[in-house]
């Protein structure tokens, strides 16, 4: 709503007017938002439905792949015994024939090599088919995987607009009750409130009657709303003001060939030696006291081992501690050797059962940071520091056992 | 895994999670049980009831820094979230995955 300045008789009139027009309009957009709010809720529900019967399908695939190859061990185990026996068929003809009895034997073991042939060739035949319907499945699998993506991706995409008409249906609702308040007030005859933005608190201006008083009152000047105002403009001017763009866009990938190497340890080895404790060289002088003492033989020797006297003190600049250097190669990643330190257990639990304790040194920290890559820079910024550096951790102590 | 005993997870919970989980995935989240824990006990308090529904689930969420964790579910509105996920866990992962990736 923009400021007004009215003519008080006919002023009024035409404000109500106004106010009545608006009112309408902002009442058919309020039923056009709630009718889209409900189609993008309706468009969710079938999407979730969808990604449900997707997720189904990609397990029933998966466990059909698993019983395939259940199926493909049983025939390799098959073709195993057949070999096995051939050969036991074998061993027992060289070692048992000999002359005539060679020939006999000859036939029956030539008939039983070509089966076992035979039966190893249509395992073999049969394995290739059993793998190439996994291979299919797998595509399929494939295919379900991406439509699911693709699903949600869509389902994210329908929140967001979902959200955005839910807002913009909230402040429709607050002009909406705006406009009744004042209309209602414009019949009763009380004062106006002429509201200067939607955004800023608003200033009364006292409309008087009285005629005494009609040229003391502010001329005030009608904003003529035009007439021939569709639809669309009126709700182009209500995205203006409430800053709302229904655009769509599409979903964008993340390419991440290469994260940007940041300097890890830019500025921070200086800080290692900041506070190396390097202390002034004292000296010490003679007092004025002893200076002022006077001059005398009895005193030369006195001034000889005075002035001979070692008296500059070095200290020993403080190396920082273990667990400081530590910290400090922390810092850029925002925790500390304490912090990780609690957050780990002190032992490792694997699947079978098998425990293994395991300390986490500062010289672990170090190896582990010395050694954080891109990936794990992509890594921390989507779980953190210290999930992703205990993780690698843990691995590199894995590997040392 | 008998740390999840404390929050309410029954022992068929945890041989789903067993069966769900690969070798390294549970040794890691036995290693890192205190983030895990913390996280776990964030989503109860949060006003997730089915909470144990969704670790068994997806396990992979809960094994991130508990400021992550937080910040993640801080982007959407408490009241909706917990419905939703009441109805169907599968959307807090949807969620997750959402502001991971943007």
């Amino acid at each position: 709503m923009e400021r007004f300045e009215m003519m008080i008789d006919n002023g009024l009139v035409e404000f109500k007017s106004f106010l009545g027009k608006t009112k309408e309009s902002i009442s058919v957009l309020i039923d056009d938002i709630k009718s889209n709010i409900a189609a993008y809720e309706a468009r969710i529900k079938d999407t979730e439905d969808e990604i449900s019967d997707a997720e189904a399908s990609s397990r029933t695939c998966e466990q059909e792949i698993s019983r395939l190859q259940e199926k493909i061990k049983g025939l390799k185990k098959s073709i195993e015994n057949v070999e096995k026996t051939y050969k036991k068929i074998v061993d027992a003809y060289s070692s048992t024939s000999e002359g005539n009895t060679k020939d006999i034997y000859s036939d029956i073991i030539e008939n039983a090599r070509e089966n076992c042939e035979k039966d190893v060739e249509k395992n073999n035949i049969e394995i290739e088919n059993l793998n190439d319907n996994i291979y299919g499945i797998k595509n399929n699998i494939k295919e379900f995987n991406s439509t699911i993506d693709r699903l949600n991706r869509d389902l994210s995409e329908y929140q967001t607009e979902l959200a955005k008409y839910n807002r913009a249906l909230q402040y429709m609702q607050k002009v909406y009750d705006g406009i009744i308040d004042d209309l209602s007030d414009i019949e009763s005859g009380k004062n106006l409130r002429v509201k200067s933005s939607t955004r800023t608190t608003t200033a009364p201006v006292q409309i008087e009657q009285k005629e005494e008083e009609k040229s003391q009152s502010e001329p005030i000047e009608i904003e003529e709303v035009p007439e021939t105002n569709t639809k669309e403009e009126e709700l182009k001017r209500i995205y203006d003001l409430t800053g709302y763009k229904p655009e769509e866009k599409e979903p964008q990938s993340e390419i991440v060939n290469e994260v940007e190497q940041e300097p890890v340890y830019s500025g921070n080895l200086e800080n290692l030696f900041l506070n190396s404790g390097v202390e002034d060289i004292k000296e010490e002088t003679p007092t004025t006291q002893q200076m002022d003492s006077g001059f005398d033989e009895n005193n030369l020797s006195e001034w000889e081992q005075m002035l001979n006297e070692k008296t500059i003190t070095f200290d020993e600049p403080v190396p920082p501690s273990e667990e400081e250097t530590v910290n400090q190669l922390l810092k850029p990643y925002g925790t500390t050797y304490e912090t990780l330190l609690s957050l780990a257990d002190d032992r490792i639990e694997f699947k079978d059962g098998t425990i293994i304790p395991v300390e986490i040194k500062i010289e672990d920290v170090i190896n582990a940071v010395n050694q954080v890559d891109a990936i794990d820079l992509k890594s921390m910024k989507i779980v953190g520091p210290n999930t992703t550096l205990l993780k690698k951790i843990k691995k590199m102590k894995e590997e040392a056992m | 895994m008998s740390f999840l005993y404390k929050y309410g997870f029954t022992d068929e919970e945890i041989d789903a999670l067993k069966e769900t989980l690969s070798k390294d995935m549970y040794s890691e989240m036995a290693f890192l049980k205190n983030i895990v824990s913390s996280n776990i006990e964030y989503l109860r308090d949060f006003g997730v009831t089915n909470y144990s529904q969704v670790f068994v689930k997806y396990p992979e969420i809960f094994m991130r820094d508990t400021e992550s964790f937080q910040n993640v579910l801080g982007k959407f509105d408490k009241e909706d979230l917990i419905d939703k996920v009441l109805k169907n866990p599968t959307v807090i992962k949807k969620m997750v995955d959402y502001v991971d990736n943007n």
